[in-house]
Protein backbone atom coordinates (compact mmCIF):
# COMPACT_ATOMS: atom_id res chain seq x y z
CA UNK A 1 0.00 0.00 0.00
CA UNK A 2 1.13 3.52 -0.76
CA UNK A 3 2.79 5.50 1.99
CA UNK A 4 0.40 8.39 1.38
CA UNK A 5 -2.56 6.08 2.01
CA UNK A 6 -1.04 5.04 5.32
CA UNK A 7 -0.57 8.70 6.26
CA UNK A 8 -4.17 9.55 5.31
CA UNK A 9 -5.52 6.63 7.35
CA UNK A 10 -3.38 7.40 10.40
CA UNK A 11 -4.11 11.14 10.29
CA UNK A 12 -7.84 10.54 9.82
CA UNK A 13 -7.83 8.24 12.83
CA UNK A 14 -6.07 10.88 14.96
CA UNK A 15 -8.57 13.50 13.75
CA UNK A 16 -11.40 11.09 14.63
CA UNK A 17 -12.64 10.80 11.07
CA UNK A 18 -13.96 7.51 9.77
CA UNK A 19 -13.13 7.13 6.08
CA UNK A 20 -14.44 4.60 3.59
CA UNK A 21 -11.87 2.88 1.36
CA UNK A 22 -13.09 5.03 -1.53
CA UNK A 23 -12.48 8.16 0.52
CA UNK A 24 -9.00 6.96 1.48
CA UNK A 25 -8.19 6.45 -2.21
CA UNK A 26 -9.65 9.80 -3.26
CA UNK A 27 -8.06 11.85 -0.46
CA UNK A 28 -4.69 10.12 -0.99
CA UNK A 29 -4.67 11.08 -4.66
CA UNK A 30 -5.79 14.65 -3.97
CA UNK A 31 -3.50 15.18 -0.99
CA UNK A 32 -0.43 13.95 -2.83
CA UNK A 33 -1.20 16.52 -5.52
CA UNK A 34 -1.62 19.28 -2.93
CA UNK A 35 1.49 18.21 -1.00
CA UNK A 36 3.67 18.22 -4.10
CA UNK A 37 2.35 21.72 -4.92
CA UNK A 38 3.21 22.85 -1.39
CA UNK A 39 6.77 21.56 -1.86
CA UNK A 40 7.52 24.83 -3.65
CA UNK A 41 7.88 26.52 -0.24
CA UNK A 42 11.10 24.57 0.31
CA UNK A 43 12.86 26.69 -2.33
CA UNK A 44 12.34 29.89 -0.28
CA UNK A 45 15.29 30.94 1.88
CA UNK A 46 13.82 31.61 5.32
CA UNK A 47 17.04 31.66 7.31
CA UNK A 48 16.58 33.91 10.33
CA UNK A 49 12.92 34.71 9.48
CA UNK A 50 10.57 34.61 12.47
CA UNK A 51 7.39 32.67 11.68
CA UNK A 52 4.33 34.93 11.41
CA UNK A 53 1.64 33.07 13.31
CA UNK A 54 -0.93 35.87 13.39
CA UNK A 55 -0.97 39.29 11.69
CA UNK A 56 -2.39 41.13 14.70
CA UNK A 57 -1.15 44.74 14.78
CA UNK A 58 -1.58 47.76 17.03
CA UNK A 59 -3.22 51.04 15.91
CA UNK A 60 -0.01 52.04 14.12
CA UNK A 61 0.31 48.80 12.22
CA UNK A 62 3.12 47.37 14.37
CA UNK A 63 2.96 43.66 15.05
CA UNK A 64 1.56 42.81 18.48
CA UNK A 65 2.93 39.98 20.54
CA UNK A 66 0.02 39.74 22.95
CA UNK A 67 -3.70 40.00 22.43
CA UNK A 68 -6.01 42.51 24.09
CA UNK A 69 -7.05 40.88 27.33
CA UNK A 70 -9.90 42.29 29.38
CA UNK A 71 -9.57 42.69 33.10
CA UNK A 72 -10.25 39.56 35.11
CA UNK A 73 -13.58 40.67 36.52
CA UNK A 74 -16.95 39.02 36.74
CA UNK A 75 -19.28 40.45 34.10
CA UNK A 76 -22.69 41.77 35.11
CA UNK A 77 -25.34 39.08 34.90
CA UNK A 78 -27.04 40.79 31.92
CA UNK A 79 -24.00 40.19 29.70
CA UNK A 80 -23.45 36.60 30.75
CA UNK A 81 -25.04 33.48 29.35
CA UNK A 82 -26.26 31.10 32.02
CA UNK A 83 -24.54 27.71 32.12
CA UNK A 84 -27.97 26.08 31.91
CA UNK A 85 -28.64 27.88 28.62
CA UNK A 86 -25.32 26.74 27.18
CA UNK A 87 -25.71 23.07 28.06
CA UNK A 88 -29.27 23.22 26.76
CA UNK A 89 -27.88 23.38 23.20
CA UNK A 90 -25.94 20.12 23.61
CA UNK A 91 -27.07 16.66 22.58
CA UNK A 92 -27.13 15.29 26.12
CA UNK A 93 -26.64 16.90 29.50
CA UNK A 94 -27.31 16.42 33.16
CA UNK A 95 -27.81 19.47 35.41
CA UNK A 96 -25.19 21.96 34.17
CA UNK A 97 -22.88 19.32 32.74
CA UNK A 98 -22.40 17.82 29.29
CA UNK A 99 -23.02 14.10 29.28
CA UNK A 100 -20.84 11.75 27.25
CA UNK A 101 -20.76 7.96 26.83
CA UNK A 102 -18.95 6.01 29.50
CA UNK A 103 -15.19 6.43 29.14
CA UNK A 104 -13.89 3.94 31.74
CA UNK A 105 -15.31 0.45 31.39
CA UNK A 106 -17.23 -1.13 34.27
CA UNK A 107 -16.07 -4.42 35.68
CA UNK B 1 -28.83 52.49 -1.64
CA UNK B 2 -29.13 52.62 2.18
CA UNK B 3 -29.02 56.43 2.14
CA UNK B 4 -31.90 56.59 -0.36
CA UNK B 5 -33.95 54.02 1.56
CA UNK B 6 -33.27 55.88 4.81
CA UNK B 7 -34.63 59.05 3.21
CA UNK B 8 -37.77 57.20 2.05
CA UNK B 9 -38.27 55.70 5.50
CA UNK B 10 -37.75 59.03 7.23
CA UNK B 11 -40.14 60.88 4.94
CA UNK B 12 -42.69 58.04 5.31
CA UNK B 13 -42.75 57.27 1.58
CA UNK B 14 -42.38 53.66 2.70
CA UNK B 15 -42.60 52.00 6.12
CA UNK B 16 -39.97 49.62 7.49
CA UNK B 17 -42.61 46.87 7.56
CA UNK B 18 -43.44 47.44 3.88
CA UNK B 19 -39.76 47.40 2.98
CA UNK B 20 -39.18 44.17 4.91
CA UNK B 21 -42.24 42.56 3.33
CA UNK B 22 -41.00 43.57 -0.12
CA UNK B 23 -37.78 41.63 0.50
CA UNK B 24 -39.47 38.67 2.22
CA UNK B 25 -41.73 38.33 -0.81
CA UNK B 26 -38.72 38.27 -3.13
CA UNK B 27 -36.98 35.73 -0.87
CA UNK B 28 -40.00 33.41 -1.14
CA UNK B 29 -39.72 33.29 -4.93
CA UNK B 30 -35.93 32.75 -4.93
CA UNK B 31 -34.73 29.91 -7.13
CA UNK B 32 -30.99 30.27 -6.48
CA UNK B 33 -30.90 28.59 -3.04
CA UNK B 34 -29.66 31.76 -1.37
CA UNK B 35 -31.11 31.44 2.14
CA UNK B 36 -30.76 28.51 4.54
CA UNK B 37 -33.13 29.99 7.13
CA UNK B 38 -35.65 32.79 6.66
CA UNK B 39 -36.84 34.67 9.78
CA UNK B 40 -40.22 36.01 8.58
CA UNK B 41 -41.83 36.65 11.95
CA UNK B 42 -38.72 38.03 13.65
CA UNK B 43 -38.05 40.28 10.66
CA UNK B 44 -41.54 41.79 10.66
CA UNK B 45 -41.35 42.31 14.44
CA UNK B 46 -37.98 44.05 14.06
CA UNK B 47 -39.40 46.19 11.25
CA UNK B 48 -42.32 47.22 13.48
CA UNK B 49 -39.84 48.32 16.11
CA UNK B 50 -37.92 50.21 13.43
CA UNK B 51 -41.11 52.02 12.42
CA UNK B 52 -41.59 53.09 16.05
CA UNK B 53 -38.02 54.40 16.19
CA UNK B 54 -38.61 56.26 12.92
CA UNK B 55 -41.83 57.79 14.27
CA UNK B 56 -39.98 58.93 17.38
CA UNK B 57 -37.20 60.47 15.30
CA UNK B 58 -34.66 58.05 16.79
CA UNK B 59 -33.69 56.35 13.54
CA UNK B 60 -30.13 55.81 12.37
CA UNK B 61 -29.04 55.01 8.83
CA UNK B 62 -29.59 51.27 9.34
CA UNK B 63 -32.95 51.53 11.07
CA UNK B 64 -35.43 49.38 9.17
CA UNK B 65 -32.88 48.24 6.58
CA UNK B 66 -33.37 44.51 5.74
CA UNK B 67 -30.09 42.59 5.82
CA UNK B 68 -29.01 38.98 5.35
CA UNK B 69 -26.37 37.27 7.47
CA UNK B 70 -24.01 34.53 6.32
CA UNK B 71 -24.91 31.39 8.26
CA UNK B 72 -21.49 31.39 9.95
CA UNK B 73 -22.55 34.15 12.40
CA UNK B 74 -24.28 33.00 15.57
CA UNK B 75 -27.79 34.41 15.91
CA UNK B 76 -29.65 34.10 19.19
CA UNK B 77 -32.65 31.82 18.82
CA UNK B 78 -32.09 31.39 15.07
CA UNK B 79 -30.55 28.24 13.62
CA UNK B 80 -26.86 28.65 12.71
CA UNK B 81 -25.71 25.75 10.53
CA UNK B 82 -22.49 26.97 8.91
CA UNK B 83 -23.93 25.03 5.93
CA UNK B 84 -22.98 21.79 7.67
CA UNK B 85 -25.05 18.80 8.70
CA UNK B 86 -23.05 18.66 11.94
CA UNK B 87 -24.65 21.98 13.00
CA UNK B 88 -27.91 21.25 11.15
CA UNK B 89 -30.10 21.89 14.21
CA UNK B 90 -27.84 24.17 16.22
CA UNK B 91 -29.57 27.20 17.74
CA UNK B 92 -27.03 29.47 19.47
CA UNK B 93 -27.93 31.18 22.74
CA UNK B 94 -26.28 34.46 21.72
CA UNK B 95 -25.68 36.86 18.82
CA UNK B 96 -22.27 37.30 17.23
CA UNK B 97 -20.99 40.78 18.12
CA UNK B 98 -21.41 41.93 14.48
CA UNK B 99 -25.02 40.78 14.46
CA UNK B 100 -25.75 42.37 17.84
CA UNK B 101 -24.29 45.66 16.60
CA UNK B 102 -26.34 45.63 13.38
CA UNK B 103 -29.48 44.89 15.39
CA UNK B 104 -28.66 47.64 17.87
CA UNK B 105 -28.42 50.02 14.90
CA UNK B 106 -31.94 49.01 13.88
CA UNK B 107 -31.16 46.67 10.96
CA UNK B 108 -33.79 44.02 10.23
CA UNK B 109 -32.43 40.48 9.98
CA UNK B 110 -34.17 38.67 7.12
CA UNK B 111 -32.42 35.36 7.61
CA UNK B 112 -29.29 33.26 7.31
CA UNK B 113 -27.47 32.92 4.02
CA UNK B 114 -26.09 29.86 2.29
CA UNK B 115 -22.32 29.40 2.08
CA UNK B 116 -19.65 26.75 1.59
CA UNK B 117 -19.61 24.36 4.54
CA UNK B 118 -17.51 25.98 7.30
CA UNK B 119 -16.54 28.64 4.72
CA UNK B 120 -14.37 26.12 2.92
CA UNK B 121 -14.66 26.71 -0.79
CA UNK B 122 -14.53 29.26 -3.55
CA UNK B 123 -17.69 28.43 -5.46
CA UNK B 124 -20.43 27.78 -2.88
CA UNK B 125 -20.77 24.23 -4.17
CA UNK B 126 -19.70 22.74 -0.82
CA UNK B 127 -22.87 23.54 1.13
CA UNK B 128 -24.69 20.65 2.79
CA UNK B 129 -27.84 22.47 1.70
CA UNK B 130 -26.94 22.48 -1.99
CA UNK B 131 -25.07 24.96 -4.16
CA UNK B 132 -26.03 28.61 -4.60
CA UNK B 133 -26.55 29.78 -8.17
CA UNK B 134 -25.34 33.10 -9.49
CA UNK B 135 -28.35 35.44 -9.91
CA UNK B 136 -26.65 37.12 -12.87
CA UNK B 137 -26.72 33.77 -14.72
CA UNK B 138 -27.81 30.64 -12.80
CA UNK B 139 -25.57 28.37 -14.86
CA UNK B 140 -22.61 29.91 -13.08
CA UNK B 141 -21.33 29.77 -9.49
CA UNK B 142 -21.69 32.92 -7.36
CA UNK B 143 -18.20 32.39 -5.89
CA UNK B 144 -17.58 31.38 -2.32
CA UNK B 145 -17.53 30.97 0.44
CA UNK B 146 -19.93 33.90 1.05
CA UNK B 147 -21.89 32.96 -2.08
CA UNK B 148 -25.31 33.32 -0.47
CA UNK B 149 -24.41 36.80 0.81
CA UNK B 150 -23.28 37.91 -2.65
CA UNK B 151 -26.27 36.33 -4.39
CA UNK B 152 -28.68 37.94 -1.88
CA UNK B 153 -27.33 41.41 -2.57
CA UNK B 154 -26.98 40.93 -6.34
CA UNK B 155 -30.40 39.29 -6.67
CA UNK B 156 -32.29 41.77 -4.50
CA UNK B 157 -32.96 39.41 -1.59
CA UNK B 158 -31.37 41.75 0.99
CA UNK B 159 -30.26 45.37 0.91
CA UNK B 160 -26.90 44.38 2.39
CA UNK B 161 -25.27 41.27 3.79
CA UNK B 162 -22.50 40.18 6.10
CA UNK B 163 -19.86 37.81 4.80
CA UNK B 164 -16.55 36.51 6.04
CA UNK B 165 -13.22 36.39 4.22
CA UNK B 166 -10.48 33.89 5.11
CA UNK B 167 -8.76 33.70 1.72
CA UNK B 168 -11.05 35.78 -0.48
CA UNK B 169 -14.50 34.59 0.59
CA UNK B 170 -16.00 38.11 0.52
CA UNK B 171 -14.12 39.54 -2.45
CA UNK B 172 -14.39 36.61 -4.84
CA UNK B 173 -18.20 36.25 -4.65
CA UNK B 174 -18.54 40.05 -4.76
CA UNK B 175 -16.51 40.03 -7.96
CA UNK B 176 -18.51 37.15 -9.51
CA UNK B 177 -21.87 38.81 -8.78
CA UNK B 178 -21.13 42.48 -9.48
CA UNK B 179 -21.39 43.57 -5.86
CA UNK B 180 -19.12 45.44 -3.46
CA UNK B 181 -17.24 43.40 -0.86
CA UNK B 182 -14.87 44.69 1.79
CA UNK B 183 -12.48 42.57 3.81
CA UNK B 184 -11.40 44.79 6.70
CA UNK B 185 -8.03 44.81 8.47
CA UNK B 186 -7.54 41.73 10.66
CA UNK B 187 -8.89 42.84 14.05
CA UNK B 188 -11.07 45.69 12.73
CA UNK B 189 -14.24 43.64 13.24
CA UNK B 190 -14.88 41.31 16.17
CA UNK B 191 -14.83 37.58 15.43
CA UNK B 192 -16.85 36.80 18.54
CA UNK B 193 -19.71 34.54 17.54
CA UNK B 194 -18.25 33.58 14.16
CA UNK B 195 -17.82 29.85 13.71
CA UNK B 196 -14.02 29.76 13.48
CA UNK B 197 -12.23 28.46 10.37
CA UNK B 198 -8.74 30.00 10.15
CA UNK B 199 -8.45 32.16 13.23
CA UNK B 200 -5.43 34.17 12.05
CA UNK B 201 -7.10 34.87 8.70
CA UNK B 202 -10.88 35.15 9.26
CA UNK B 203 -12.41 38.59 9.06
CA UNK B 204 -16.06 39.62 8.73
CA UNK B 205 -17.14 42.40 6.41
CA UNK B 206 -19.93 44.01 4.40
CA UNK B 207 -21.28 42.90 1.01
CA UNK B 208 -23.43 45.58 -0.59
CA UNK B 209 -24.67 47.09 -3.85
CA UNK B 210 -22.75 50.35 -3.39
CA UNK B 211 -19.53 51.54 -1.78
CA UNK B 212 -21.40 53.96 0.50
CA UNK B 213 -23.47 51.05 1.81
CA UNK B 214 -20.27 49.16 2.61
CA UNK B 215 -19.06 52.22 4.56
CA UNK B 216 -22.31 52.38 6.55
CA UNK B 217 -22.30 48.68 7.44
CA UNK B 218 -18.59 48.72 8.28
CA UNK B 219 -19.12 51.61 10.71
CA UNK B 220 -21.79 49.59 12.48
CA UNK B 221 -19.75 46.40 12.92
CA UNK B 222 -16.23 47.78 13.59
CA UNK B 223 -14.54 48.55 16.87
CA UNK B 224 -13.08 46.77 19.86
CA UNK B 225 -14.98 43.95 21.48
CA UNK B 226 -13.85 42.65 24.88
CA UNK B 227 -15.12 39.21 23.79
CA UNK B 228 -12.48 38.99 21.03
CA UNK B 229 -8.95 39.48 22.30
CA UNK B 230 -7.72 39.99 18.72
CA UNK B 231 -10.14 42.83 17.98
CA UNK B 232 -8.33 46.15 17.61
CA UNK B 233 -8.71 48.88 20.22
CA UNK B 234 -8.98 51.37 17.37
CA UNK B 235 -12.51 52.81 17.59
CA UNK B 236 -14.93 52.52 14.68
CA UNK B 237 -15.23 55.63 12.55
CA UNK B 238 -17.77 57.43 10.41
CA UNK B 239 -16.53 55.80 7.22
CA UNK B 240 -18.96 57.79 5.03
CA UNK B 241 -17.29 60.98 6.23
CA UNK B 242 -13.70 59.69 6.27
CA UNK B 243 -14.23 58.28 2.77
CA UNK B 244 -15.04 61.78 1.54
CA UNK B 245 -11.97 63.24 3.29
CA UNK B 246 -9.76 60.55 1.75
CA UNK B 247 -11.20 61.12 -1.72
CA UNK B 248 -9.57 64.55 -1.94
CA UNK B 249 -6.08 63.00 -1.67
CA UNK B 250 -3.99 62.32 -4.73
CA UNK B 251 -2.63 58.82 -4.26
CA UNK B 252 0.21 56.68 -5.47
CA UNK B 253 -1.34 53.42 -6.62
CA UNK B 254 0.87 50.37 -7.03
CA UNK B 255 0.50 47.84 -9.84
CA UNK B 256 2.16 44.59 -8.71
CA UNK B 257 3.67 42.81 -11.69
CA UNK B 258 2.95 39.41 -10.11
CA UNK B 259 -0.80 40.07 -10.39
CA UNK B 260 -0.78 40.95 -14.09
CA UNK B 261 0.35 37.68 -15.61
CA UNK B 262 -0.50 35.25 -18.39
CA UNK B 263 -3.74 33.47 -17.69
CA UNK B 264 -5.59 36.65 -16.81
CA UNK B 265 -8.83 36.69 -18.83
CA UNK B 266 -8.52 39.23 -21.65
CA UNK B 267 -11.59 41.25 -20.62
CA UNK B 268 -10.43 41.39 -16.99
CA UNK B 269 -7.11 42.88 -18.13
CA UNK B 270 -8.87 45.28 -20.52
CA UNK B 271 -11.25 46.61 -17.88
CA UNK B 272 -8.40 47.13 -15.43
CA UNK B 273 -6.46 49.00 -18.14
CA UNK B 274 -9.45 51.20 -18.76
CA UNK B 275 -9.79 51.80 -15.01
CA UNK B 276 -6.11 52.80 -14.82
CA UNK B 277 -6.81 55.65 -17.25
CA UNK B 278 -9.65 56.89 -15.06
CA UNK B 279 -7.39 56.82 -12.02
CA UNK B 280 -4.76 58.84 -13.88
CA UNK B 281 -7.40 61.29 -15.09
CA UNK B 282 -8.48 61.76 -11.45
CA UNK B 283 -4.94 62.87 -10.61
CA UNK B 284 -3.62 59.66 -9.06
CA UNK B 285 -0.24 58.22 -9.97
CA UNK B 286 0.31 54.63 -11.09
CA UNK B 287 3.55 53.00 -10.00
CA UNK B 288 4.85 49.55 -10.97
CA UNK B 289 5.73 47.53 -7.87
CA UNK B 290 6.75 44.00 -7.02
CA UNK B 291 5.40 41.58 -4.39
CA UNK B 292 7.95 38.82 -4.98
CA UNK B 293 6.49 36.15 -2.67
CA UNK B 294 2.99 36.24 -4.23
CA UNK B 295 3.51 32.88 -5.98
CA UNK B 296 3.87 31.13 -2.61
CA UNK B 297 0.62 32.52 -1.17
CA UNK B 298 -1.64 29.61 -2.10
CA UNK B 299 0.85 27.07 -0.72
CA UNK B 300 1.19 29.02 2.55
CA UNK B 301 -2.56 29.42 2.81
CA UNK B 302 -3.31 25.74 2.31
CA UNK B 303 -1.02 24.90 5.19
CA UNK B 304 -1.94 27.70 7.61
CA UNK B 305 -5.70 27.75 6.98
CA UNK B 306 -6.10 23.98 7.14
CA UNK B 307 -3.91 23.68 10.24
CA UNK B 308 -6.03 26.25 12.05
CA UNK B 309 -9.18 24.59 10.71
CA UNK B 310 -8.19 21.13 11.90
CA UNK B 311 -7.69 22.58 15.36
CA UNK B 312 -10.85 24.73 15.32
CA UNK B 313 -13.07 21.95 14.01
CA UNK B 314 -12.01 19.54 16.73
CA UNK B 315 -14.75 21.17 18.83
CA UNK B 316 -17.37 19.42 16.70
CA UNK B 317 -17.37 16.22 18.67
CA UNK B 318 -21.05 15.69 19.40
CA UNK B 319 -20.64 16.84 23.00
CA UNK B 320 -21.11 20.57 23.33
CA UNK B 321 -23.25 21.59 20.38
CA UNK B 322 -24.74 20.29 17.21
CA UNK B 323 -25.80 16.82 16.34
CA UNK B 324 -24.59 13.64 18.08
CA UNK B 325 -24.55 10.27 16.40
CA UNK B 326 -23.82 6.95 18.10
CA UNK B 327 -22.16 6.60 21.46
CA UNK B 328 -23.52 3.18 22.37
CA UNK B 329 -20.09 1.58 22.21
CA UNK B 330 -17.52 4.19 23.16
CA UNK B 331 -16.60 7.87 23.19
CA UNK B 332 -14.26 7.48 20.20
CA UNK B 333 -16.99 5.69 18.24
CA UNK B 334 -19.31 8.61 19.01
CA UNK B 335 -16.70 11.14 17.85
CA UNK B 336 -16.17 9.29 14.59
CA UNK B 337 -19.87 8.71 13.87
CA UNK B 338 -20.71 12.34 14.63
CA UNK B 339 -17.84 13.69 12.55
CA UNK B 340 -18.96 11.61 9.57
CA UNK B 341 -21.46 14.44 9.08
CA UNK B 342 -18.66 16.65 7.71
CA UNK B 343 -18.66 17.03 3.91
CA UNK B 344 -15.70 15.89 1.78
CA UNK B 345 -13.98 19.29 1.50
CA UNK B 346 -14.07 19.69 5.28
CA UNK B 347 -12.66 16.21 5.85
CA UNK B 348 -9.95 16.84 3.25
CA UNK B 349 -8.86 20.02 5.00
CA UNK B 350 -8.95 18.52 8.49
CA UNK B 351 -6.70 15.66 7.33
CA UNK B 352 -4.29 18.00 5.56
CA UNK B 353 -4.18 20.30 8.58
CA UNK B 354 -3.72 17.54 11.12
CA UNK B 355 -0.92 16.17 8.94
CA UNK B 356 0.83 19.57 8.62
CA UNK B 357 0.76 19.93 12.42
CA UNK B 358 1.79 16.37 13.21
CA UNK B 359 5.01 15.39 14.87
CA UNK B 360 7.83 15.08 12.35
CA UNK B 361 6.14 17.31 9.76
CA UNK B 362 5.42 20.47 11.80
CA UNK B 363 8.71 22.22 10.98
CA UNK B 364 8.66 21.28 7.30
CA UNK B 365 5.09 22.42 6.75
CA UNK B 366 3.46 24.65 9.37
CA UNK B 367 6.55 26.48 10.60
CA UNK B 368 7.96 26.89 7.09
CA UNK B 369 4.61 28.27 5.87
CA UNK B 370 4.53 30.80 8.72
CA UNK B 371 8.06 31.92 7.84
CA UNK B 372 7.18 32.50 4.19
CA UNK B 373 4.00 34.20 5.42
CA UNK B 374 6.24 36.72 7.23
CA UNK B 375 7.96 37.39 3.89
CA UNK B 376 4.61 37.98 2.16
CA UNK B 377 3.77 40.53 4.86
CA UNK B 378 7.19 42.13 4.43
CA UNK B 379 6.57 42.44 0.66
CA UNK B 380 3.49 44.53 1.42
CA UNK B 381 5.32 46.64 4.02
CA UNK B 382 8.02 47.42 1.45
CA UNK B 383 5.40 48.23 -1.17
CA UNK B 384 3.49 50.57 1.14
CA UNK B 385 6.66 52.60 1.67
CA UNK B 386 6.29 53.56 -1.99
CA UNK B 387 2.56 53.51 -2.62
CA UNK B 388 -0.69 54.31 -0.77
CA UNK B 389 -2.76 51.46 -2.21
CA UNK B 390 -2.51 48.61 -4.67
CA UNK B 391 -4.76 47.87 -7.66
CA UNK B 392 -5.18 44.23 -8.70
CA UNK B 393 -7.65 41.83 -10.23
CA UNK B 394 -9.78 39.86 -7.75
CA UNK B 395 -9.56 36.62 -9.72
CA UNK B 396 -7.92 35.55 -12.97
CA UNK B 397 -11.32 35.04 -14.63
CA UNK B 398 -15.00 35.81 -14.22
CA UNK B 399 -17.36 33.22 -12.68
CA UNK B 400 -17.09 29.61 -13.88
CA UNK B 401 -19.89 27.13 -14.47
CA UNK B 402 -21.35 24.97 -11.69
CA UNK B 403 -19.46 21.66 -11.53
CA UNK B 404 -16.58 22.91 -13.66
CA UNK B 405 -13.89 22.77 -10.97
CA UNK B 406 -15.29 20.41 -8.36
CA UNK B 407 -13.25 17.37 -9.43
CA UNK B 408 -9.86 18.88 -8.71
CA UNK B 409 -9.48 20.76 -5.42
CA UNK B 410 -6.08 22.20 -6.37
CA UNK B 411 -7.51 23.98 -9.46
CA UNK B 412 -10.19 25.45 -7.22
CA UNK B 413 -7.57 26.54 -4.64
CA UNK B 414 -5.42 28.27 -7.28
CA UNK B 415 -8.35 30.54 -8.10
CA UNK B 416 -7.66 32.37 -4.81
CA UNK B 417 -4.14 33.45 -5.80
CA UNK B 418 -4.94 37.21 -5.88
CA UNK B 419 -7.11 37.35 -2.76
CA UNK B 420 -5.13 35.21 -0.30
CA UNK B 421 -2.12 37.56 0.16
CA UNK B 422 -4.22 40.26 1.93
CA UNK B 423 -5.44 37.67 4.45
CA UNK B 424 -1.92 36.39 5.08
CA UNK B 425 -0.74 39.96 5.77
CA UNK B 426 -3.88 40.94 7.71
CA UNK B 427 -4.49 44.01 5.55
CA UNK B 428 -7.78 45.34 4.14
CA UNK B 429 -8.98 45.01 0.55
CA UNK B 430 -12.14 46.02 -1.29
CA UNK B 431 -13.62 44.35 -4.36
CA UNK B 432 -15.67 46.56 -6.67
CA UNK B 433 -17.40 45.79 -9.98
CA UNK B 434 -15.61 47.30 -12.99
CA UNK B 435 -17.58 45.91 -15.94
CA UNK B 436 -18.89 42.77 -17.63
CA UNK B 437 -17.28 40.24 -19.96
CA UNK B 438 -18.72 39.03 -23.29
CA UNK B 439 -20.92 36.50 -21.45
CA UNK B 440 -22.32 39.43 -19.43
CA UNK B 441 -20.62 38.12 -16.30
CA UNK B 442 -19.36 40.71 -13.80
CA UNK B 443 -15.67 41.58 -13.54
CA UNK B 444 -14.22 42.82 -10.25
CA UNK B 445 -11.08 44.70 -9.27
CA UNK B 446 -9.62 45.07 -5.82
CA UNK B 447 -7.80 47.82 -4.00
CA UNK B 448 -5.51 46.61 -1.24
CA UNK B 449 -4.23 49.01 1.40
CA UNK B 450 -2.08 49.13 4.53
CA UNK B 451 -3.56 48.29 7.95
CA UNK B 452 -6.64 50.35 8.85
CA UNK B 453 -6.82 52.13 5.49
CA UNK B 454 -10.45 51.13 4.89
CA UNK B 455 -11.56 54.74 4.33
CA UNK B 456 -8.98 55.14 1.57
CA UNK B 457 -10.09 51.90 -0.10
CA UNK B 458 -13.72 53.01 0.11
CA UNK B 459 -12.76 56.34 -1.49
CA UNK B 460 -11.10 54.50 -4.37
CA UNK B 461 -14.15 52.27 -4.72
CA UNK B 462 -16.36 55.34 -4.83
CA UNK B 463 -14.18 56.79 -7.58
CA UNK B 464 -14.70 53.61 -9.62
CA UNK B 465 -18.47 53.98 -9.19
CA UNK B 466 -18.45 57.62 -10.19
CA UNK B 467 -15.94 57.62 -13.04
CA UNK B 468 -15.74 54.09 -14.39
CA UNK B 469 -18.57 51.63 -13.79
CA UNK B 470 -21.57 50.99 -11.65
CA UNK B 471 -23.73 47.86 -11.60
CA UNK B 472 -27.43 48.35 -11.98
CA UNK B 473 -29.30 47.57 -8.74
CA UNK B 474 -32.09 45.02 -9.37
CA UNK B 475 -34.14 45.00 -6.18
CA UNK B 476 -37.57 45.49 -7.78
CA UNK B 477 -38.39 49.05 -6.72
Amino acid sequence: MDRIEEIVKKTADLARLELTSDEVAMFSKQLSGILSYIEKLKSVDTTGVDPLVTPLVDENGNLLTTTYLRSDELLPESSRIAAATVVETSADHIYNNFKVPQVIAQK
Amino acid sequence: MILQLHEKLKTKKISAVELTQHYLKRVKTDSNNVYITVCDREAVAAAEKADQALAQGKAGLLTGIPVGIKDIFCTAGVKTTCASKILGDYVPPYDATCVARLKRNGAVLLGKLNMDEFAMGGSNENSAFGPVKNPIDPRYVPGGSSGGSAAAVAGGLAVAALGTDTGGSIRLPASYTGTVGLKPTYGRVSRNGLVAFGSSLDQAGPMTTTVSDAAIVLESISGHDPFDSTSSVLPSENFLASMVTESSRKLKIGLPKEYFVDGLQREVAEQIDSLKNKLLAAGHQLIPITLPHTEYSVAIYYIVAVSEASSNLSRFDGVRFGTRIGGDRSLVEMYKSTRSLFGPEVKRRIILGAFALSSGYYDAYYKKACQVRALVKRDFEDAFKKVDAILAPVAPTTAFKLGEKTADPLTMYLNDIFTIPANLAGIPAISVPIGRDQNKLPIGAQFIGPHFSEARLLALGKLVEEKHYREEVRHGF
